[in-house]
């Protein structure tokens, strides 16, 4: 362990940052592995891109989340084995623990002065596509294959966002597309 | 060994074949087998079987194919899954193994509907809209001087349509369509009309009886196979949103309704039989029905069964396609394979200026009937037009509109604004129009073999001058209906009337496929008499789109039950 990291870690825990903003936080150090993947770190990464910071801040979806991003980090990993840990170390270097910002586009605009940012957008576009409607790229030079399957298509939080519900997924009976949605539009 | 023998068989389990099976079995009088080169069940699981594939597939993303992909039958009895897509990139598919469809070197466009070779057939991916032909659509030869006219019209149909409202289970409002455009209508639909959706209430009030092209607008709700509450064991509408390609809860009708109820009738099912060819015997009072089994063994094995009728109901390329590979049987008239339509579609999307909040119910709930008729179509095809509840179809999937905004610079805190933004005030309007029977229009056998080693169908396809100029009408009535609704075309994402580098018309399918075997009186210009029953052959019967003279505006699936329940009740009428 470096000491940068034993520090981001001490530093983190001294705080009292969410845990959210600290769990996985030895293993991103160096080489990510989908075996010790750093899912915190990817969350914040994740809310920062997509301008979802629900993704983090919601206490009560924490848990639920962390399933999520979980899982799009293993379906990620497998196809961006490189670029998805290289975008992580960029994002803990432009935000690092000892000072930690709350996800922001502040921190999106330091993100995106990176090395790692400007040669992997492939991949953070894929980030913000899995969390919005967990389908995402493969290949950007073949846009027209088949997208590939994030494995929670009814978690697709642009759903809620517009006032849908996912289609092929209904809690509600017949008729309720009637009326306006409980939930409308920002 | 003579083969085995029933008194009737059936190739195809779509609605045609389904429906038909259905209606001949209530008698449990006669031996029935259905031949089917799908291989897929009919229950409730198999519906959730597919919808978990749709989903995996990435939900409702515009293929009819998705929910099916894994399904070993696509490897042996492909399906034309890219048929969509222009002809230079069929070409290429084909180059790399991967298309069904063949074309001719003299062929304009690309035939681009598609459809299901699965137990069920293509309704498991229909959107279910359920309009009635009308009366000048059985005799656009006589009324506007193109195309044919039917043997018999509309009234002779009506009760018949009535009659399959009831099968398919039809929602909709009598008072709307009773004589609309002259379709008198003898009995109201089996269900009240689908609810309208909070997108509809919003556009309505704003286009109906406004004036356009001359015509005051009527904004109607289209009658569907939907269920507005429970009917024949399946329940109400949920609005999944996903009418195509699957209707998971089967709210929406689908042929395995009426397979299970042949089957329950004592009507027997073999799935995974590719028929390969239809032989005459007995000096023509039965027929040999050879096809191959794919889930054998030896699936290039020929097999035979016999039948003293035979009713093809493969849709409108399968069919012919089997005539065809049985040395021209019924083709005397050397109509088989020709007179192939389609309804030509063009879809305008564009940002509304309030929140619609699409994307739930089903598709589509209204439309505008009034252009599908008028002196005009002497000139230029009628079209119907639909507006959708689905944000911008086809066009505008979420994965796009994202991307697009990804690309355009929006980003972070802006993201999901911009999203919401930009998806909950979608609408499209889509127009549907007709296709003229044209000789030359045609499939053919071609050298290129399938899995199986039969021939693949050939194309030769020209939209025509007449349904292009239809497209341009309807293209302008968009317009302006989205004039009057004071939303802002998408001209991002809008594809263009035509493309800039060649001219050609970018136009998409509604994927009903119509003609090929078309009925007439004559034997000389038609395949099969008013009834369905083959000219050349007694025992032969088609039921299906194969045999409609002209497609009209009106989506077909309505129209082909009532022509097979009449087809039913006619070899009902044989078998006493």
């Amino acid at each position: 362990m470096t000491s940068l990291s034993r520090r981001r870690m001490l530093s983190g825990t001294a705080a009292g940052v969410a845990a959210a903003f600290t769990q996985g936080g030895c293993a991103v150090r160096g080489e990510a592995t989908a075996r010790n993947p750093p899912i915190a770190a990817f969350m914040e990464l994740s809310a920062v891109l997509t301008g979802l910071y629900t993704i983090v801040e919601a206490p009560e979806q924490q848990a639920a989340n962390r399933d999520l991003a979980q899982e799009y980090w293993r379906r990620l990993f497998s196809h961006f084995p490189v670029g998805l840990p290289r975008l992580v170390e960029a994002y803990q270097r432009v935000n690092p623990a000892t000072s930690k910002k709350p996800p922001g586009d502040a921190v999106l605009a330091r993100l995106r002065e990176t090395d790692e940012f400007k040669r992997h957008a492939f991949v953070t576009r894929q980030i913000i596509s899995i969390w919005y409607i967990s389908q995402f790229s493969t290949d950007e030079e073949r846009p027209k294959e088949p997208a590939a399957d994030g494995g929670r298509f009814e978690r697709g939080m642009v759903w809620p966002l517009i006032g849908a519900h996912p289609p092929g997924f209904t809690d509600q009976p017949y008729g309720h597309w009637a009326f306006k949605p409980a939930r409308e539009a920002p | 060994m003579s083969p085995e023998q029933y008194d009737i068989v059936i190739v195809g389990s779509g609605v045609a074949g389904a429906l038909c099976a259905a209606q001949l079995s209530r008698s449990r009088k006669h031996s029935i087998l259905i031949v089917e080169a799908g291989d897929n069940g009919i229950t409730k699981a198999q519906h959730v079987i597919f919808h978990r594939t749709m989903i995996a597939a990435g939900g409702n993303g515009g293929s009819m194919h998705a929910p099916y992909g894994n399904l070993a039958s696509r490897h042996f009895v492909p399906a034309p899954e890219n048929a969509q897509s222009e002809l230079e990139d069929q070409i290429k598919d084909d180059a790399q193994g991967k298309a069904y469809y063949d074309y001719d070197d003299n062929t304009r466009h690309a035939f681009k509907a598609g459809y299901n070779r699965i137990v069920g057939g293509s309704t498991w991916s229909w959107r279910g809209n359920c309009p009635r032909m009308i009366p000048t659509d059985f005799r656009m030869k006589s009324e506007y001087g193109v195309g044919r006219d039917w043997p018999f019209g509309y009234s002779e149909l009506e009760p018949y349509y009535v009659r399959a409202e009831a099968e398919l289970g039809v929602s909709g409002d009598h008072a709307e369509w009773d004589g609309l455009l002259g379709a008198r209508r003898s009995r109201p639909f089996p269900m009240p009309a689908i609810q309208m959706s909070y997108s509809d209430d919003q556009i309505k009030p704003l286009l109906h009886n406004r004036t356009v092209w001359g015509k005051a607008l009527r904004v109607l709700v289209t009658p569907q196979a939907r269920n507005s509450r429970a009917y024949d064991g399946r329940p109400a509408c949920e609005g999944e949103s996903t009418c195509i390609p699957l209707c998971s809860i089967q709210a929406k009708y689908d042929a395995t309704v009426h397979l299970r109820k042949a089957l329950e009738q004592g009507a027997e099912l073999r799935t995974g039989a590719v028929v390969v060819r239809i032989e005459r015997v007995a000096n023509g009072k039965a027929a040999d029905i050879v096809y191959r089994d794919w889930k054998s063994d030896d699936p290039k094995r020929d097999r035979r069964v016999r039948a003293g009728i035979v009713v093809l109901a493969a849709h409108a390329i399968e069919t012919p396609r089997i005539l065809l590979m049985s040395g021209g049987l019924a083709n005397g008239s050397d109509q088989v394979g020709r007179n192939l339509m389609d309804h030509v579609q063009f879809e305008v999307i564009a940002t509304f200026p309030r929140p619609l909040y699409p994307f739930r119910g089903p598709q589509s709930t209204i439309g505008i009937e009034d252009f599908r008729d008028g002196a005009f179509r002497r000139s230029h095809s009628g079209f119907r037009m639909t507006i959708g509840n689905d944000g911008w179809g086809r066009v505008g999937s979420p994965a796009n509109v994202i991307d697009g905004l990804l690309r355009s610079g929006v980003a972070g805190s802006a993201l999901p604004r911009a999203i919401a933004e930009r998806m909950s005030r979608m609408v499209r309007i889509s127009l549907s129009t007709e296709v003229l029977p044209d000789a030359e229009n045609r499939i053919s056998l071609s050298g290129k073999l399938d899995p199986l080693g039969l021939p693949r169908p050939r194309f030769c396809f020209d939209l025509g001058r007449y349904t292009e100029s239809g497209v341009e009408k309807g293209h302008e009535v968009a317009h302006a209906l989205i004039d009057l609704m004071d939303a802002k075309v998408e001209s991002g994402l809008q594809k263009p009337l035509r493309d800039a580098r060649n001219g050609r018309l970018n136009w998409s399918t509604g994927n009903h496929i119509m003609g090929t075997t078309v009925m007439g009186t004559r034997s000389r210009d038609s395949v099969v008499n008013p009834f369905g029953r083959a000219h050349e052959v007694p025992n032969l019967w088609i039921v299906g789109s194969g045999v409609f003279p002209t497609g009209g505006t009106s989506n077909s699936t309505l129209t082909i039950a009532a022509l097979t329940l009449r087809t039913a009740d006619a070899i009902a009428g044989e078998l006493k």
